[in-house]
This record gives C-alpha cells, structure tokens and sequence, in this order.
C-alpha cells in the first residue's frame, strides 16, 4: 500500500503531540531541547509532505530554512543551557522559576 | 506711497542702545558710558524723527501718503498679511516726534537722577528698551506689529515700575501694572481678530509689498460700511464696528488708566521718578489715545463706543481729580493728575475731536513730564523724601525748579498761553458743541459732560495749587522734629502706612543720606537735571502756540493760526454718513455763532482756571497741612474695594475650590485612582506567572489549539 498525504499528516500530527507534551512535562532542559528540535521536525515531514502532493517544491525549500533555524536554535539554546548549569549546577528547569509572581 | 529706510533707525537705535548698555554696561559698570550710549540713542533716534517728519520727501507731517519701510514680511498665510513693516502718517509722525523728544530730556534727567545707583546700566537698558517698544507701537503698519508694542511697553513698565528689586511696594505695583494690561490686552487681541474677520486686513496703511496690493482696514471700511451703527447697547454684542471699537476701548482702559483699570497708574509711582515721567508723558499711557485716533474710522461709525468713551473719560477725569486733592504724597498727586488728564484725551475722542485728543497729548507730555522731572528734582533736592508734608519753602533753595514747575502749573490749570490752556479749551468746547461736531449726529448728555469737565478743570487748578504750596511755599517743614511730624500723620492710618512705606521704599536706593541730618538744607539740582526742566518748561509755555483754535487767533485777525489741526486733520477719516458730512461743514464753516460761543466758554474757563487757583490759595496759603476729607485721602477706597469684591474672592475660589477642591480632589484622585487601581489588578493578575517554562509552553499550546480550533470550526472565511 502506497503510503498516501493523511498518513503522512498523522505520523507528522503524532510527532508534534509526542513534542509538545514532551517539553510541557520534561524537567530536564536537555530532554525539553530534544522535544522542540521532534516539533519542528514533525512541520518539515508535513511541509514535504504537502510539497510532494502539489509537485510543488517550496515546501521542500522552506524545510531547508526550517532547518537552518533549527541550527541556528540549537547553538543558542545548547549555550543557554551551558550558562544555566554554571549557575545552577543543575539542568532541571524548575529551579529556573526568576519569573514567579 | 514712499519707501524709506531710514524709518527703522527710529525704533532700531533705542533696541541697540538696550543691547549694548546690557551687554557691555553692565561689565563696564561706568555712568558716563551707560549715559551717553542710552541718551545718544535717543538723541539718534529723535533726530531721524525729526528729519523723516518734517524734511525728508516734504515730511511726513506735510504729505498726504504715509512714509513706509518695509523690513520683513512676518506672516503671509493665506489671506492674513502681517509684515514687520513700520508706517510714518501724520498722526504716527506727531507721536515719534514728541516721544523721542521728551523721552530724549527724561534720559537726560535720569543721567542726573539716578547717579550713584547699583542698577546704573540696567535701568537705562530698560529704559531705552521702553523707548524702543512705544516706538514700534507708534509707527508700526498694522494692528498686529502695534500689538507687539503695545505688549513691550507693557513689559518695560513692569521691570521699571519695579526697578527697586528689593523694595516689596516696587514689586506689587509691578505686578498689578502687568495684571492690570493683561487684563486690557485681551481686549486688543479680541478686537484684532474681530476686525481681521470682517475686513480680512489688519493694515493701517494701504501698501503694495512685492507687487501684491495690500488694503488697509479703515479703507475697507470706508467702502464697506456705509451708515453708522445704530445707537443701542446691542450694537455692543452684535460682533460689528462697535464691538471692535469698544473692545480696543478696554485695552485703551488698561494702558491709559481709566475707569475700571486706572489702579496701577498712581502705584507706578514706586519706580524711579524718570521712568513715572517717561510712563506718565512720552510712552505707555498715551498709547491708549493713540490706538482710539489711529481707529477713528471705526469710532465713527459706532456712536456707542464713542459715547461709552466719553462717558468714561469725563468719570476718570473728576474721579482722579478728586483724589488728587487730597494726595500727600507728591508723585501720587501728579499721578492721579495724569489719569484725570488722560479722562481728558478720551473725553475729546469720545466726542469726535480727534485732532483735539492729540493735542492734548502732546501738550499734557511737555507739561506732564516737566511737573514729573520737576518732582524728581525735588526728592532728590530732598534726599529722596516724597511727602510734601515734609517739604515747604523749596523756591529758597530750588528756586530753577520752582520756576520750571511753576509754568507746568499754570500749563496743566489752564491759565492763557500756557499750552495747556489751548488744548484744554479746545476739549470744553468740543463737548460743550458735541451735538454739532459729532460725526454720528445727536450726543445725547453732552452737556453734563461739560458740566463734569468744567468742575474737573477747577479741581486741576486746586490741587496743582495745593501742591505748589505745600511744596514750595510756607513754612521749612523738613526740620521739624519727628513728634511733631509724627502728630500730624497719625490721624489716618493709610496714611502713616504710606509714609512709612515710603521710607522703606526709598532706603534701598540712597538711604544713607535719608536721615535727614539736624543741620540739612535742600539744594538744587545739578545742571543735568535743570537743563531738561528750562527745556520743557519752555515747551510747556509755548507749545500750545501750534494749535490756537480759529476763534481765538480770529480775535487778533490772524485766520489760521491752527497748525496743528491743519496737520492732522487728514488722519481723521471722511465718513459719508449724513451726519458726519454735517458735522464737518459745521465746524469748517465757522459762523459767527460758533465763534462766539468759543471765546464766551474759553473767557469762562479762564475765569474758572482763575478761580481754581484763588480757591487753592485761600485753602491752603496759610494752611498748607489742611485735612482733606477721608475718603478722596483714601482714593475712594477703590483699592480696597477691588481687593474685597474680585481679588480676594478670586484668591478664595483659587484657593479653597480650584486647589484644595478640584485639583487635589479630583485631579490628585483621578491620577491617584488610576496608579492604584493598576496596581490591584496587576496583584490579582500576578498570580498567573508561576515561573515554570512548562507552564508558559502549556499555556501557548492552548492558546494556539484555541485559535486553529476556532478557525476549523468557523472556516477561513472571516479573515
């Protein structure tokens, strides 16, 4: 059977489920990056997805802007981690609470 | 039309001479510097006036169109034109001339006067900033620029009349000069734009000014307005000619010192006694008469506001008269002299003798400024002591002041030849035959005005003769000791205030010699100061010789012998309103009727001068201290009523509902309302930041669940 657009979108939807509950109840700030980087993943198997069933590459070429984003976020959000351990000897993400109240 | 530059040199020399006396004098801090540099502006200026009015081009006064200089165009939007442009006409040539004239001598004296003062340099910088403000509001072209001078005479008063920094009477007169203008400022203002919008011109002068024709307002309305507004009260609200006219009337109030507005006037007198004698002769007061002739188009075609005028005038006039009788102070005594005098000027414009208006303007600035720099003369053969009650038998030690003084006496009580007889008679008999020589036709009341100026000629001539004597004639009074004194003045309590007010007045500016030593003798001025008196003195005598009315010089067989009504009667307009062509004819056609009657009221008025002078001399020959009534010693108790009816209630309503009411009540509330009710809600709202980034992850998931789910269930269609 060949795989049609609605599996692809569902594999794509599970993917960005699994994401988003993922950063939502992961304490571990490595574990909460790994979540983001299956989101935005999950988008790029939908924008190919779409871009395969309209012969259209846009889509193809978004994913490779999508990707060099994600690039660009890991290097950020890997140092942010980096700085937060150094204070907090620590990479759960609760003690990160400045903000409370 | 004639263009000539020269015309800014008039108003530009005294503004350099401001600069450099502030800029420099004030380093240099030398009088002989400050002195010269003011006086020779004035001197410049006077005699550019004096060229452009009476040489150049045939002379302003003798031509018919005015001589302009255009320096800048100031605002040009749309149809408002309003250039930085000056105009000299006849009447505007008159006013240069004698105010740079007098003003000329009142720096001279000042030279004299104010020697050894702290302030040398910034006195004479405002002074001659004064000369150039009431300059730009004489020759400017237009209402707008004549504000500009209007407002600076304003100003320079303020800083003069406060002059003695220190001094708290210098300072609340300074105040409520400025207050009190204000207050007649705003009807110029208001009386510019209503007259904006009607004509869509605020020019004095026809023009053309880079190829563009530029109307005046009195031509519009020559053109325009053919009858005379009608002679009611409404006319007053009904926006027109007679609303203008009687708006610029209430800032004539506020600069010349008539009824409501006349307060500040006698309470100027805390300034130096040069700046009193500039206000009180060459610039600020006159500049109310000046705006009414310069309007005269307007004023005779509205009878409401010239009868309000006259009505106003003939008051001041014997409202002022009467207090001046019983003045002790001899400043306070010229100052209310003034105001009576300037009830004069607006009595003669109320009832349509322009021309006569300004003769007595400048008449009153020879004689006025030469009784004010003869004053100066006095207190500072004094020792800077103003009561006349410590004075008395001055003509021993000042015997050129008594003399000059004594010729401004008989000037302002109207004795033959003095000037001020002429100009004087000439307003007698102008109300007197109001009803002929009135532009708009019948005057209703004007022989009560008579009756009012006589009475108020008769009290001139009184209490100028108080003054006199107390001054200049009976026993030294300056010596006597203290208690004596002292007994004398404690039986009015306004009265010591004054006196002590005087003497803590006067002790910032030479107190060490106020003391008066057991041994003192008056002395007389040094030639500085006398030199200005001789001049004016003689002005005052023959100045009036410029302007004898036809029945008087027809006695002698000379027919035309008034120069000065030759020269300015183009200024005032010809109306083609029935009436005012009657009127016209009447007064040119001298019948013998007319004539008659002048000589039999200008015999009468003599007589009445006379008699003045008799009653004074009987009065107060041998009791020079007599008690005047309270309540004319207590100027009607005006002061006092204003303060208890408008200023106090307004401090009140300022103070207990504007303050403490409205704007700590509700304007601190509302300000403070909105700070705290912010501050609330952020503390419920607070709550929501938990601080957990899961949290916020969670909260933008549903928020964006929220808003796809919102778009598949209504569709697209809404964006």
């Amino acid at each position: 059977m060949e795989p049609n657009l609605a599996s692809y979108l569902a594999l794509s939807g599970i993917l960005f489920t699994i994401g988003a509950v993922g950063v939502i109840y992961k304490r571990n700030a490595l574990g909460m990056f790994m979540c983001i980087e299956l989101m935005l993943n999950s988008v790029n198997l939908t924008f190919i997805a779409f871009a395969r069933y309209y012969g259209d590459t846009t889509g193809q070429l978004f994913v490779f802007m999508v990707m060099a984003v994600a690039a660009c976020e890991a290097a950020v959000g890997l140092g942010i981690i980096i700085a937060f351990f150094r204070n907090k000897v620590t990479i759960d993400v609760d003690e990160a609470s400045l903000l409370k109240n | 039309m004639t263009e000539n530059n020269l015309l800014s040199v008039i108003i530009f020399a005294p503004l350099a001479g401001a600069v450099i006396n502030w800029l420099i004098g004030g380093r240099l801090r030398n009088e002989l510097f400050s002195g010269v540099i003011a006086c020779g502006a004035i001197a410049v200026s006077a005699a550019v006036a004096f060229y452009l009015a009476f040489v150049a081009g045939g002379g302003a006064l003798f031509i018919d169109k005015p001589i302009l200089d255009h320096i800048w165009t100031w605002i040009s939007v749309g149809g408002f034109r309003a250039d930085f442009a000056l105009g000299m006409d006849r009447l505007s040539g008159v006013y240069a001339c004698f105010v740079t004239f007098v003003g000329f001598f009142i720096h001279v004296f000042a030279t004299g006067y104010m020697k050894g003062d702290d302030g040398f340099y910034r006195f004479f910088a405002y002074l001659n900033l004064f000369m150039f403000a009431m300059l730009t509001l004489v020759l400017a072209d237009n209402y707008l620029l004549m504000f500009v001078g209007w407002e600076g005479v304003g100003l320079c008063s303020y800083l003069l009349i406060g002059y003695y920094l220190k001094k708290n009477e210098a300072r609340e007169a300074a105040k409520k000069a400025f207050v009190m203008n204000r207050i007649g400022d705003w009807g110029v203002l208001m009386a510019i734009f209503l007259t904006f919008t009607l004509t869509g011109s605020i020019s004095f002068f026809d023009k053309t000014v880079g190829g563009e024709e530029v109307q005046s307002v009195f031509t519009w309305v020559l053109q325009n307005v053919t009858a005379a507004e009608p002679f009611t009260w409404g006319a007053i609200v009904a926006g027109g000619l007679t609303t203008i006219g009687v708006l610029l009337f209430i800032g004539a109030t506020g600069k010349s010192a008539q009824i409501p507005l006349l307060t500040w006037l006698p309470d100027a007198m805390a300034g130096p006694t040069p700046v009193s004698a500039l206000i009180h002769a060459a610039t600020m007061v006159t500049a109310g008469v000046y705006l009414v002739v310069r309007s005269n188009v307007i004023y005779q075609l509205s009878p409401t506001a010239m009868w309000i005028i006259a009505i106003v005038g003939a008051a001041t006039a014997i409202f002022a008269a009467t207090i001046a009788i019983a003045q002790n102070d001899i400043k306070k005594v010229l100052a209310y002299s003034t105001v009576s005098q300037l009830g004069f000027m607006f009595l003669a414009a109320g009832v349509g003798a322009f021309v006569v208006a300004i003769f007595h303007v400048m008449t009153h600035a020879f004689f006025k400024a030469l009784l004010f720099l003869g004053s100066g003369s006095v207190i500072h053969g004094m020792h800077h002591e103003q009561d006349m009650r410590k004075m008395g038998n001055l003509k021993k030690y000042m015997p050129i002041t008594c003399v000059t003084m004594a010729t401004g006496w008989l000037a302002i009580a109207g004795i033959p030849i003095f000037s001020g007889f002429f100009s004087k008679d000439e307003i007698l008999y102008k109300t007197f035959a109001a009803d002929k020589y009135f532009q708009n036709g019948a005057f209703p009341g004007n022989e009560f005005l008579w009756i009012v100026a006589v009475i108020t000629a008769v009290l001139t001539a009184i209490y100028m003769t108080r003054m006199m004597i107390m001054t200049f004639w009976g026993d030294e009074r300056w010596s006597e000791p203290p208690a004596v004194a002292g007994g004398l003045t404690h039986d009015s309590a306004t009265h010591d205030e004054h006196a002590d007010g005087h003497h803590d007045a006067h002790g910032d500016d030479n107190d060490e010699h106020h003391a008066l030593p057991p041994n003192f003798k008056p002395h007389e001025s040094p030639w500085v100061m006398t030199v200005p008196l001789i001049v004016l003195a003689f002005l005052s005598t023959v100045g009036g010789l410029v302007g004898i009315p036809y029945a008087m010089s027809s006695l002698v067989g000379i027919k035309d012998a008034n120069a000065f009504e030759h020269v300015l009667e183009p200024v005032v307009a010809d109306v083609e309103t029935p009436a005012a062509v009657k009127a016209r004819e009447n007064a040119k056609a001298h019948s013998p009727e007319a004539v008659s009657t002048e000589r039999w009221l200008a015999l009468l008025s003599t007589v009445m001068a006379v008699f003045g002078i008799a009653v004074g001399f009987l009065l107060f020959r041998n009791n020079p201290l007599r008690k005047m009534p309270k309540i004319l010693e207590q100027k009607w108790r005006l002061d006092e009523f204003y303060n208890g009816y408008i200023v106090d209630p307004l401090t009140n309503l300022s103070r207990k509902r504007l303050w403490q009411g409205f704007d700590l009540g509700f304007i601190d509330g509302a300000v403070n309302g909105i700070g705290s009710f912010v501050m609330a809600l952020g503390n419920i709202v607070r709550g929501v930041q938990v601080g957990y980034v899961r949290t916020y992850a969670a909260f933008i998931l549903l928020g964006a669940l929220a808003v796809i789910g919102y778009f598949i269930y209504f569709g697209f269609k809404l964006l």
